[in-house]
């Protein structure tokens, strides 16, 4: 078994291609949600791509040529290990630019329909006939609106954005000035009929000097609830308490991969899939190792396996035999079985990113203190992904 | 003893020694036997005199004739006619007609119509009939109009003498004339020295001026001909519009329009020139439109304001009258419905300024836009389409977003705001297809306006003469139709009255006679042609 382990880690290659076909298996069983960006060409929808993302790969238009000239998928946090994906279309109104037949196409593959539009602009005449098309044929999707450029709004240039974000309140429209509310509130009276929610943003560029560079951030991640329910998508972004005791830039981008294969391997721990050799969930552990290692820049060898198998003091077969342990017992037990390793696979990369931290600043944690921190985390992960895990168990099981 | 008769004595009596040196100088010739001498030399002197002026006269005198080929259209067939024309002013000022009589102008009218519709009516047997009666009618007019606007020019104090009046002077003439002639009888006995200079001077004058009148006569038959000719020429080749008032009102519509506004700006307009602002919901049209006024004239807002269409009048010294017309902006509701709602005022539009945000990358329907307004000149076959000029707008927001430093060089930009402008600008050359000198960058903001005089106006101006062209044949166009519905509405009202009038006439003839000054007015030049209609049309046309 420790062979097995050892050469799944030192011999990527063969991993990867055993890893895929396997974890295809588990990620055709797990809903990955497709947030499709709708909108005006440089409305803004590649920048919102970035501030969920950080993707470097979405360009963002330079205000001249339209740049989404197809379709683009970015997934996310990894196409590894994405738990959400966007798709990013060429904008509307772009000269000579039919959207028809994207829109059929699209309307099959998304879940998600995301509207942006310039918080000033009226010009949203082909935008709202394409909403109204896709809502009559998916009335069932959740809508989102993001309200983008709310600078464009403001009296003048010296004007900087309002602090705390006043769009959560009940009587915003009060405290922002006039003609950005009225034309907001207008924008909004477009969607009659179609239950949709509303989010005001501004994702501008570091030299524009605006602060904070993604106004609204925070607002568009607690709206994208609706298609990621139980806190999920918060957890996927807003750390700040999760993060108190591991904040640096690494454990940062880390996060939303850990909580992407700690799903995974939660939905991997559901799946019926014979027993071979090494279990999928392990697999899957093994796999999020890798990606933490690599976001830290840290190669993976024998020897570093072993040292941090004993610097953690956490055996790997300790899950693995409980997992197994508990799968005897049929459904409630997979259940458990589901959240617990979905818990564990999120206390490991945790603890693994501290682990990294630490190497990186040349502390070093007793095995204790690991200990300490994998117990805490486990119950942290347990209850952040009990909700989501056992739903997309529900979904599996039928 | 009379004044007269002393005057007269006393003139004699200070002449006497003058007559007395001339006689003498008279026999002393006579004695030294130089008087032949003294005859000889004058004979020779007059005659040399003579020769020379003749020569003088071949030279110097050629005629200045009146050239209108200027003012005849440009084209292979009014040439050709305009030369014919020349040809028969040749023949006939050489022939020294009798402009007294009225067969002359007759004869000269008919031969010159004849030669202009052959020209125009090849193939027709009686081409000089195809003319309709009313444009006939309207060279008369003009003709008359010329003349007694040329009277009363160059004719002073025309406008103040009546007929009467002329005649009498023209009396008083005659009889002072007799008084001279019986004055220089007498006068010549009493003093035939001074009587004798005086009759040389007479008779040197009227020969002179009897050359000169040669001059003018054939100057006359010219400037007649040619006249004739040019009508010929405006009434074959259709260029003449009935009512001169054409360009002096505003058409029908434009009146409506005109009387809303100036209930409003209680000013007056010729027709004016029309401007209509089109563009995106939101691209800042109102706001051009207040910036180009100065004050604020349109109602201006985030959110959509401007529906349907509203006009404006704008008058600034220098400038032309325009109507400005602020139109709904598209984009925001359903193109198809907008355009059928705009579509009239665009055929109208003899300039349009197209507000494009800077902001606003989706070009797609403005270009859609302007390529339906090219469909629509082309459906009702509009030749000419109005010039476009573009407005860019919001050019502050582009990026850097905070940075405001006007000018900015867009032609050779250094500065990033400069660039970024300069790509739109270079966008919307490509993907509208409008060339980079018809697009101006302005700031609208209140309080930061920018480029609007110097750079949205002058390209406007660039555009002016295409659009005086499209405004001239909007006009011509327009005129025609209404014109042509409006003579037909005045006609049929008038036929039951022509009918009415004319049994009635007929019964009171007897007792009425027609004053002959009438009857013969209709032998005058100018009148003559209306009987080159056939009697038939002439009743087709009443009845």
């Amino acid at each position: 078994m420790w062979k097995k382990i050892y050469s799944t880690v030192f011999t990527p290659r063969l991993d990867d291609e055993e890893l895929s076909k396997r974890l295809e298996v588990v990620k055709s069983a797990m809903p990955t949600p497709i947030f499709w960006l709708l909108g005006k060409t440089q409305s803004g929808k590649t920048s919102i791509i970035k501030a969920l993302t950080g993707d470097s790969r979405a360009q963002i238009g330079n205000g001249m040529h339209a740049c989404t000239k197809t379709a683009f998928i970015y997934d996310f946090p990894d196409s590894q290990d994405c738990i959400m994906r966007f798709l990013d279309t060429r904008g509307l109104g772009e000269v000579d630019y039919e959207p028809d037949c994207d829109i059929e196409a699209f309307r099959e593959q998304a879940h998600v329909l995301i509207v942006v539009m310039k918080a000033m602009d009226h010009s949203q005449h082909a935008v709202m006939e394409a909403v109204r098309l896709v809502h009559k044929a998916k009335p069932g999707w959740p809508v989102i609106v993001a309200q983008t450029a709310l600078h464009e709004g403001y009296p003048d240039s010296a004007f900087e954005h309002l602090s705390p974000y006043p769009f959560d309140t009940e009587d915003w429209a009060d405290r922002v000035p006039e003609n950005l509310s009225r034309s907001l509130l207008k924008q909004r009276s477009l969607f009659k009929g179609i239950d949709a929610q509303f989010v005001a943003v501004d994702f501008t560029l570091p030299e524009d000097g605006y602060q904070p560079v993604n106004y609204g951030l925070e607002a568009f991640w607690r709206s994208l609830e609706t298609a990621l329910p139980h806190g999920i998508a918060i957890i996927l972004h807003d750390m700040k308490e999760i993060r108190k005791e591991l904040h640096d830039v690494y454990s940062k981008a880390a996060h939303p991969h850990i909580v992407a294969y700690a799903l995974t391997s939660g939905v991997a721990g559901a799946v019926p899939i014979p027993f071979v050799d090494i279990p999928i969930v392990t697999l899957v552990q093994v796999k999020m190792f890798q990606t933490i290692a690599s976001i830290y820049n840290y190669k993976l060898d024998r020897q570093s396996w072993a040292e941090i198998s004993s610097s953690l003091g956490i055996s790997l077969l300790i899950n693995l035999g409980r997992r197994e342990l508990i799968k005897l017992i049929p459904v409630y037990g997979s259940a458990v079985s589901s959240v617990l390793t979905a818990a564990t696979t999120y206390a490991l990369g945790k603890t693994l990113t501290v682990y990294f931290q630490n190497l990186h600043s040349g502390k070093a944690l007793s095995s204790e203190a690991f200990r300490a921190i994998y117990a805490e985390q486990f119950e942290q992960g347990r209850s952040m992904l009990k909700d989501y895990v056992n739903e997309i168990q529900q979904k599996v099981l039928k | 003893m009379k004044m007269k008769t002393r005057w007269q004595i006393h003139f004699f009596i200070i002449m006497i020694p003058f007559s007395i040196l001339l006689a003498a100088g008279f026999y002393w010739l006579w004695l030294n036997q130089m008087l032949i001498l003294w005859l000889i030399a004058s004979a020779l002197l007059g005659a040399l005199w003579w020769l020379v002026n003749q020569r003088l006269n071949r030279l110097d005198l050629e005629l200045e004739l009146l050239d209108i080929s200027a003012s005849v259209e440009k084209t292979a067939q009014s040439k050709q006619a305009y030369e014919k024309i020349e040809r028969i002013s040749k023949l006939h000022r050489n022939s020294n007609p009798d402009l007294a009589s009225s067969g002359f102008y007759m004869q000269t009218l008919l031969e010159v119509t004849q030669a202009v519709a052959e020209q125009y009516y090849p193939q027709r047997k009686d081409a000089v009939l195809e003319i309709k009666l009313p444009y006939l009618l309207k060279v008369i007019e003009t003709l008359a109009q010329e003349l007694r606007v040329g009277l009363s020019e160059n004719v002073p104090g025309s406008h103040i003498f009546s007929v009467n009046d002329i005649v009498r002077s023209h009396r008083l003439a005659n009889r002072g004339r007799e008084l001279y002639r019986l004055f220089r009888i007498v006068s010549a006995g009493l003093d035939p020295v001074s009587a004798m200079v005086r009759e040389l001077r007479i008779l040197a004058t009227d020969s002179l001026l009897s050359h000169s009148t040669d001059d003018l006569k054939r100057w006359l038959i010219d400037a007649y001909i040619k006249k004739i000719g040019y009508y010929a020429i405006e009434l074959y080749s259709g260029n003449l519009v009935l009512g001169d008032e054409m360009f002096e009102n505003a058409t029908r519509r434009s009146q409506q329009e005109l009387e809303k506004i100036k209930r409003r700006e209680a000013v007056a307009s010729a027709e004016p020139f029309r401007i209509l602002v089109l563009g995106q919901t939101n691209a800042g049209k109102s706001s051009l439109i207040n910036t180009l006024f100065g004050i604020k004239k349109a109602e201006t807002d985030v959110v959509p304001s401007t529906e349907g269409i509203t006009s404006y009048l704008l008058e600034r010294p220098g400038l032309e009258t325009a109507i400005i017309l602020d139109c709904e902006g598209y984009g925001s509701d359903d193109y198809q419905r907008w355009f059928a709602k705009a579509s009239e005022e665009i055929i109208r539009s003899d300039i349009i300024l197209l507000a494009i945000s800077a902001t606003n990358a989706a070009r797609d329907p403005d270009k859609k836009m302007l390529q339906a307004i090219q469909n629509c000149f082309e459906l009702k076959d509009k030749g000419s389409l109005p010039p476009v000029v573009v407005a860019l707008t919001h050019v502050d927001q582009l990026r850097p977003i905070r940075e405001w430093n006007p000018p900015y060089d867009v032609m050779s930009p250094c500065s990033t705001k400069a660039q970024a402008i300069r790509l739109v600008m270079d966008a919307i050359t490509t993907e509208l297809g409008l060339n980079i000198d018809r697009i101006a960058p302005v700031n609208l903001k209140p309080g930061f306006e920018y480029n609007v005089g110097e750079g949205l106006i002058p390209a406007i101006f660039q555009q002016l003469e295409q659009a005086k062209q499209v405004r001239y044949l909007r006009c011509l166009k327009e005129y025609h139709k209404e014109d042509y519905w409006r003579r037909l509405w005045k006609q049929s009202k008038r036929a039951g009255q022509y009918i009415a009038k004319k049994s009635l006439s007929r019964s009171e003839k007897s007792s009425a006679e027609l004053p002959e000054s009438v009857e013969r007015g209709g032998e005058s030049p100018l009148t003559t042609p209306a009987y080159l209609c056939p009697r038939k049309s002439f009743s087709a046309d009443y009845s």
